[in-house]
């Protein structure tokens, strides 16, 4: 190899560092930003990877996540096997609800998603999770149907009243007719 | 508490090592130590002249192979780590790493983890090789041998919990022991991998 080549060698080296560091820094910004809180799971259901909302949401650290099997974090025993034979089998799950537990124990309503990861050969190597959580859409769902029945109740106590002034109007306007005056609600009764 | 000497002879090794270890390093002592326990880290590698800024560290540079050490030990020294923190410390290794994050489509089997061993030990080191000497997932028990690489005893301590916290990625309950090493006169460092299925 001539010192040309090996200087072009070196370029295209030096090259190829710049890019795979600006990787780098791009999947660590990415993954530390995603709002979404998400997890990477393999085909035996255990817990590799997360991004920092998952972190929060839970409110249990990296460290004690990975590692561990996604099954032991959801309320309900009969959801994980769901989730976890239905994404082997065709390749996604799509906001399945559920709950989750955070450090305390606390149920998570959260919707779960779900993307298969395969290799060259069409295999299963293990999926994506993301936990959308559900809490905030519940309150405002709870918040909504509280005013429903405000209103409903209003409507009622309005229409009630709305009654009783046409009874009202009604016997005020026999009256008067009893007495040989003109009706003063309705002149075609 | 280890000399110039010692420093700088650690520091003749060669090969190099990448940069994520350096990171899991890091987040370990935040994680256990605070920002603080890691500037006492820091104060030491920059009194032994071989400064460490891990907020610039880049997960797939190449770094000094004895810089990995004086890592570990200016860690275990200005923190008083004992055996089984330093175990522990290897043992979220994994848990951090970038590489091994890229990785992942290898971790769906204990058998594939250790398979791949080889070119996993390839990823991260220029120097050393990881020879897979038995396997038999029936029984629950993998044996691989690292060669050609003795830097510190410290080092066996952090790679035998690292090397556990790799098998615990496909089997939650292995514990790995190292049988055999370079610092008691043995050829190579042997580890032993143990799991219930």
């Amino acid at each position: 190899m001539t010192a040309e080549d090996q200087r072009k060698q070196e370029d295209v080296l030096q090259l190829m560092e710049g890019e795979l560091f600006e990787l780098e820094g791009y999947i660590k910004d990415i993954w530390e930003f995603i709002p979404v809180p998400m997890a990477y799971i393999n085909p035996q259901g255990l817990i590799l990877d997360i991004d920092a909302s998952l972190e929060n949401l839970l409110g249990i650290a990296k460290e004690d996540l990975v590692g561990s099997p996604l099954q032991d974090h959801f309320s309900s025993k009969e959801v994980f096997p769901k989730i976890h034979n239905d994404t082997l089998k065709n390749s996604q799950v799509s906001n399945l609800e559920s709950g989750v537990l955070d450090r305390e124990g606390n149920e998570i309503p959260v919707a779960v998603s779900t993307m298969s990861r395969k290799d060259e050969a069409g295999n299963h190597v293990g999926y994506f999770a993301a936990f959308s959580d559900l809490r905030a859409v519940r309150s405002m769902k709870e918040q909504i149907k509280e005013k429903l029945k405000e209103l409903e109740a209003f409507h009622d106590v309005a229409v009630g009243r709305e009654l009783r002034m046409i009874e009202i109007e009604k016997e005020v306007d026999d009256l008067l007719r009893e007495l040989g005056r003109q009706p003063k609600f309705n002149k075609r009764r | 508490m280890s000399g110039r000497e010692d420093i700088e002879r650690i520091m003749q090794n060669e090969g190099q090592v990448k940069g994520t270890v350096f990171l899991s390093d890091a987040r370990y002592v935040e994680r256990h130590f605070g920002k603080a326990g890691l500037e006492k880290a820091q104060e030491k590698l920059r009194a032994w002249g071989h400064p460490i800024d891990y907020d610039k560290v880049k997960a797939m540079g190449w770094y000094p192979a004895g810089l990995r050490v004086l890592s570990l030990l200016a860690i275990s020294e200005a923190l008083s780590l004992n055996d089984e923190q330093v175990f522990a410390m290897g043992l979220e290794g994994p848990k951090h790493s970038f590489l091994i994050k890229l990785l992942l489509k290898l971790f769906v089997s204990v058998q594939k983890i250790f398979e791949n061993a080889p070119m996993v030990w390839r990823r991260h080191w220029t120097t050393g090789s990881i020879e897979l000497v038995e396997i038999d997932e029936a029984a629950g028990r993998i044996v691989v041998r690292l060669k050609d690489i003795k830097l510190h005893p410290l080092f066996c301590k952090y790679e035998e919990g690292y090397f556990t916290g790799i098998a615990r990625l496909s089997q939650p309950n292995a514990s790995a022991r190292e049988t055999k090493c370079m610092f008691r006169g043995d050829h190579y460092h042997e580890y032993v991998f143990h799991w219930k299925g």
